[in-house]
């Protein structure tokens, strides 16, 4: 009767049955007593105070989503800088001309300002990757995941940076986290290390929003070597389902 | 436009539409963050997650899928994955003064309404996947197909978790009213 009572309640009941139990209910008194409780209950429910969240909800939002429209427009401009602009190909046109002649004349012909240029260049990436590193340490999330943003800066691969990237998306309490380290490293994956590490971490990682992020990467990069450890998750009884389902699509997608 | 609409706008790429569905729905998430919680902070940061998630992801997002049910999937699982790696649990040990001071905590409207505040100290007493379900079934108002999709599995199992989570927490209510 309990459960006919809920239903009831709900309006979930029709023709006889519906009847029946409001008959029951009038006629029994201990079930009038339930039936009351159980409407006093579910009506403060649907009548719950909405709380309101405070308004810089909305700032943080609005920021976070500037950051990720600019993010993912640089991705396409890069892109298309890569792929198709004439003033890319000129550029490493020019580097390699630049290259033969460092070579023909040496590195001793550096001019004194050259070199200043580069030492300048030098402490500005060391201090962005102290940066960096120190802010991957930090308490909260939010400045972790600035931190991971800023290695977006280095346009070449650094190995200490790498390390920090890759401990982050195997073991950062926040999954958040994990994920913008995900992100970062697949800035790189086209190096052997790093490639290596996004493997191992499909293994080894604990948080399945991590997992499926890892997947999606693998089919994007086709890389078929994810396919033992992906196998590996179909296999194992403690991966849960939506990651299973992603592992059985990555195996399909890469076999 | 409906929220699978924009939905798969952003999907799309076009992620300046996120934000009308942050409008339609970070009310939602943030009450069901903070009564399932109790703790206003965690609630700011948790809604917060979704949203970064739900960019994140958005290629996940299936067409034709109903936005809600997959938003509150996203919201569970962030709430299941904060729990994991926090590793604290809301006890049935813990006492009723200090469950009615963390209500407290929460709102002072809510603090005053005495029977609200013994709904959400009786709520607190429940197991944590009873009180989501009735947070979508009663205070969302969404129907068992919906919340079937955010759980995975029939509606007939939904329909019999609403129901014991319902009857348990008359129960808890119906004890609290006696002291």
């Amino acid at each position: 009767m309990k459960e006919l009572m809920i239903d009831y309640l709900d309006g979930n009941l029709t023709g006889e049955l519906n009847d029946f139990v409001a008959k029951h209910i009038d006629k029994d008194d201990h079930s009038k007593v339930e039936f009351e409780k159980l409407k006093e209950v579910t009506g403060l429910m649907i009548n719950s105070q909405e709380l309101l969240p405070d308004s810089s909800l909305k700032l943080e939002f609005e920021e976070m989503l500037k950051e990720e429209i600019a993010k993912s427009t640089q991705r396409v401009e890069a892109k298309i800088v890569h792929w198709n602009s004439p003033k890319m190909w000129l550029q490493i046109a020019a580097s390699v001309a630049l290259l033969a002649v460092g070579i023909l004349a040496g590195t001793q012909i550096a001019s004194n300002t050259e070199q200043d240029e580069i030492a300048a260049l030098r402490k500005e990436m060391e201090a962005t990757k102290g940066l960096v590193l120190a802010s991957l340490q930090n308490q909260s999330a939010s400045s972790r995941i600035k931190a991971v943003n800023v290695s977006y800066q280095m346009t070449i691969m650094d190995d200490e940076i790498v390390d920090a990237l890759i401990n982050t998306m195997n073991t950062d309490a926040n999954a958040n986290v994990r994920l913008a380290a995900v992100d970062a490293l697949s800035e790189f994956a086209d190096e052997e290390k790093v490639r290596m590490a996004l493997i191992s971490g499909l293994e080894n990682q604990d948080r399945a929003v991590v997992q499926i992020a890892l997947i999606n990467l693998m089919v994007r990069l086709k890389e078929n070597r994810a396919l033992e450890p992906l196998r590996k998750i179909i296999e194992d009884d403690n991966s849960i389902e939506t990651v299973k389902d992603e592992a059985h699509f990555g195996v399909f997608k890469l076999s | 436009m409906t929220d699978e609409e924009l939905m798969e706008a952003v999907k799309a790429g076009d992620l300046a539409k996120a934000s009308i569905l942050f409008d339609r729905y970070n009310k939602h998430l943030y009450n069901f963050f903070v009564k399932i919680s109790f703790d206003r902070e965690l609630g700011h940061d948790l809604t917060q997650n979704v949203f970064l998630r739900m960019i994140k992801f958005k290629h996940t997002y299936k067409s034709q899928a109903k936005f809600k049910s997959w938003i509150f999937q996203i919201a569970r699982n962030i709430y299941a994955d904060h729990y994991r790696s926090n590793k604290v649990m809301t006890s049935d040990y813990e006492d009723v003064e200090i469950i009615g001071q963390k209500v407290d905590a929460i709102d002072v409207k809510l603090a005053n309404d005495e029977k609200e505040k013994l709904l959400y100290i009786a709520m607190y007493k429940l197991e944590s996947e009873q009180r989501e379900i009735l947070l979508l079934s009663k205070f969302e108002k969404m129907k068992y197909e919906d919340i079937a999709m955010v759980y995975e599995t029939s509606v007939g199992a939904i329909k019999v978790k609403v129901h014991r989570a319902i009857n348990k927490l008359k129960e808890n209510y119906l004890q609290l009213e006696k002291i």
